[in-house]
């Protein structure tokens, strides 16, 4: 799972591979905006066809949240 | 081919509130579509006929339970019942208070009562943050649901609207929220007659001749006021985006002609342009693209809508125009859009003046500046300062005399934007006077109030929140004497504590760490500059 994130992440951001850890805080290390942060959820839901609610998204901070959150609900 | 010169204003019917907007159109173009949505995988459409009646729905409801003037808060994502909630309150003679979705349980518990809301109408995804607020607070919880079918189908009450005749349009009709100077936020408190005429005048600067989104959130005046009632005054169909997760397919349903945005907007549809074409290996035609179309534009042949049809048809193929307001946007975006058939027209508001004061228009535009002043409002400069006056300006700050007091100024209001005219009348902003950090997505963040929350911490002995190069840093003076062995490391805790608490615009992303106390003024303030 942490790989299909780390990589979904890593195709948006065009970062470097192994930049991104668990720890790595999409905001505040990535630089993202909140609209990048839902690009990349609505990449999520196409690619383990969940749907993740909208007021989930703000509590997804760092990489770590995200692969919590869809491994609980894959 | 663009003319860009001063021409007459736009002749749109003026109405006097908000009520009689709603009453009119219903009356005059009953069986036009007002708004759109997707409900599943279909588009579903309100006239100004159902709008009016839905509205009369819930007004009534309101008028049966609760005593007028209440405050009627209402907490959902971007919805058509969020829209006849409103109306609902308003029409009713009630108050709207409209709270930000984003705010946790103890920021929305604080407006809730600040606010003095007797009543707060939630949409079902925020059931159990009203339940949880519901065990604190002594506000009546309702869900919109209910109240949208409170009457049932097919049984309008169109007498409810002889008691509401003597709702005046001068009072109090909606509270607003903003980021103030102190830290907390401010309730900007407009009446129907302060939007209604900001509505009439923004109107006439520029011209809307097709559909549009709504995408900025609704408690913002700019996303509602302007984005959801001024298209509704020009009767063109406003498709409501309820989660941005969505946008893309709602552009390609709604097919907009214009779009309001936030600079954070224009900069992501950007990007998105430049990385799928990236993807698709073809980079170098875009650059050539624009070169040829910018090219040819001088020439005076306009074929852009063949050279960006693909471009274009991401937005629903009928795009033509993007009014951005909220924050400052950089140039560069406007002149790429244009060079691809949209002109992205900068506007300039504040949600204290209803909020639109000056926009750019379809055919009288220049760059860098947030266009020419609407007919309604008067603008002087004061000390470089921007300062308004008009009937679109606020009743005041709720329940704060002295920051509505410091607010005026020989009764012109105080923007704390820096800027000037230039002698064909357009504005032109160059900075702020007051501390606000605004950010690329509109949003003012205060940095005391992010001061504040660090300050509880017993390890943060001073510190001072501002942006840099559009990242909000935390600059923290540890305390000295504090136990803590690996200051680093206690600091960014705190950092993260803090961000799981904010929205994701709020919070701080950069930590700097002082060796030494911050300079100070006399008074043992923290100089800020």
């Amino acid at each position: 799972m942490l790989e299909k994130v780390k990589e979904i992440i890593q195709n948006y951001t065009e970062l470097p591979a192994g930049e991104i850890t668990l720890e790595t805080d999409l905001v505040k290390d990535l630089d993202l905006n909140s609209l990048d942060v839902v690009n990349i959820v609505v990449t999520f839901e196409d690619e383990f066809d969940i749907e993740i609610p909208d007021r989930v998204i703000s509590s997804l901070t760092k990489v770590v949240d995200i692969v919590k959150y869809l491994e609980e609900h894959v | 081919m663009m003319r860009n010169k001063d021409y007459p204003l736009y002749e749109l019917e003026e109405y006097e509130s908000l009520s009689q907007m709603v009453c009119e159109k219903a009356r005059t173009c009953p069986d036009k579509v007002a708004f759109q949505y997707m409900r599943g995988k279909k588009v579903q459409s309100i006239t100004y006929r159902k709008y009016l009646e839905d509205v009369l729905a819930a007004g009534k409801y309101l008028s049966e339970h609760f005593d007028r003037r209440s405050h009627i808060a209402i907490l959902g994502e971007n919805s058509y019942p969020w829209l006849v909630v409103f109306m609902a309150a308003v029409m009713s003679g009630n108050v709207a208070v409209l709270l930000d979705k984003e705010l946790d349980t103890a920021g929305l518990q604080d407006l809730l009562t600040r606010s003095n809301s007797q009543v707060c109408v939630y949409s079902e995804s925020y059931s159990d943050v009203a339940k949880e607020l519901d065990e604190n607070l002594t506000v009546e919880f309702l869900l919109m649901e209910v109240l949208l079918q409170a009457q049932g189908i097919g049984n309008v009450d169109y007498t409810i609207l002889d008691e509401w005749r003597s709702v005046n349009k001068k009072d109090l009709a909606a509270l607003f929220y903003t980021s103030g100077t102190s830290g907390k936020s401010k309730g900007v408190m407009l009446s129907q007659e302060n939007i209604m005429e900001d509505i009439n005048f923004a109107c006439k600067n520029f011209f809307l001749s097709g559909g549009t989104p709504a995408v900025l959130p609704f408690h913002h005046a700019f996303g509602l006021l302007t984005a959801v009632f001024a298209p509704f005054n020009y009767e063109h169909t406003v498709f409501i985006n309820s989660s941005l997760k969505h946008i893309k397919r709602d552009l390609l349903e709604a097919k907009p002609q214009m779009m309001m945005l936030v600079p954070l907007f224009v900069e992501s549809f950007y990007k998105t342009i430049w990385q799928t074409a990236k993807k698709q290996r073809a980079e170098w035609k875009l650059h050539l693209g624009i070169a040829f179309s910018n090219f040819l534009l001088r020439l005076g042949v306009d074929i852009r809508k063949t050279l960006f049809r693909a471009v274009l048809s991401a937005f629903g193929g009928r795009l033509e125009y993007i009014i951005c307001g909220g924050a400052p946007l950089q140039e560069k975006y406007v002149q790429v859009f244009r060079s691809m058939g949209i002109e992205v027209l900068n506007g300039y508001g504040i949600t204290e003046c209803s909020p639109v004061v000056a926009t750019n228009r379809n055919f009288y535009h220049r760059d860098g500046s947030v266009g020419q002043i609407l007919k309604g409002s008067r603008v002087r400069i004061q000390n470089g300062e921007i300062q308004i006056h008009g009937k679109n300006v606020m009743l005041g700050y709720y329940q704060d005399g002295q920051a509505t007091e410091d607010a005026f100024e020989e009764g012109w209001f105080k923007t704390g934007d820096l800027g000037y005219i230039d002698e064909d009348g357009f504005l032109y902003i160059t900075g702020r006077a007051k501390n606000l950090i605004i950010l690329s997505n509109g949003e003012n963040v205060s940095p005391e109030e992010l001061e504040n929350l660090l300050l509880d911490y017993e390890l943060v002995k001073e510190v001072l929140v501002y942006a840099e190069n559009e990242s909000i840093t935390a600059e923290i003076y540890p305390d000295p004497e504090s136990s803590f062995d690996d200051i680093q490391k206690g600091l960014q805790d705190i950092l993260d504590s803090c961000n799981r608490r904010l929205p994701v615009y709020k919070r701080i992303q950069r930590l700097k760490i002082r060796q030494e106390e911050f300079p100070k003024t006399t008074t043992k303030k923290i100089k800020r500059w």
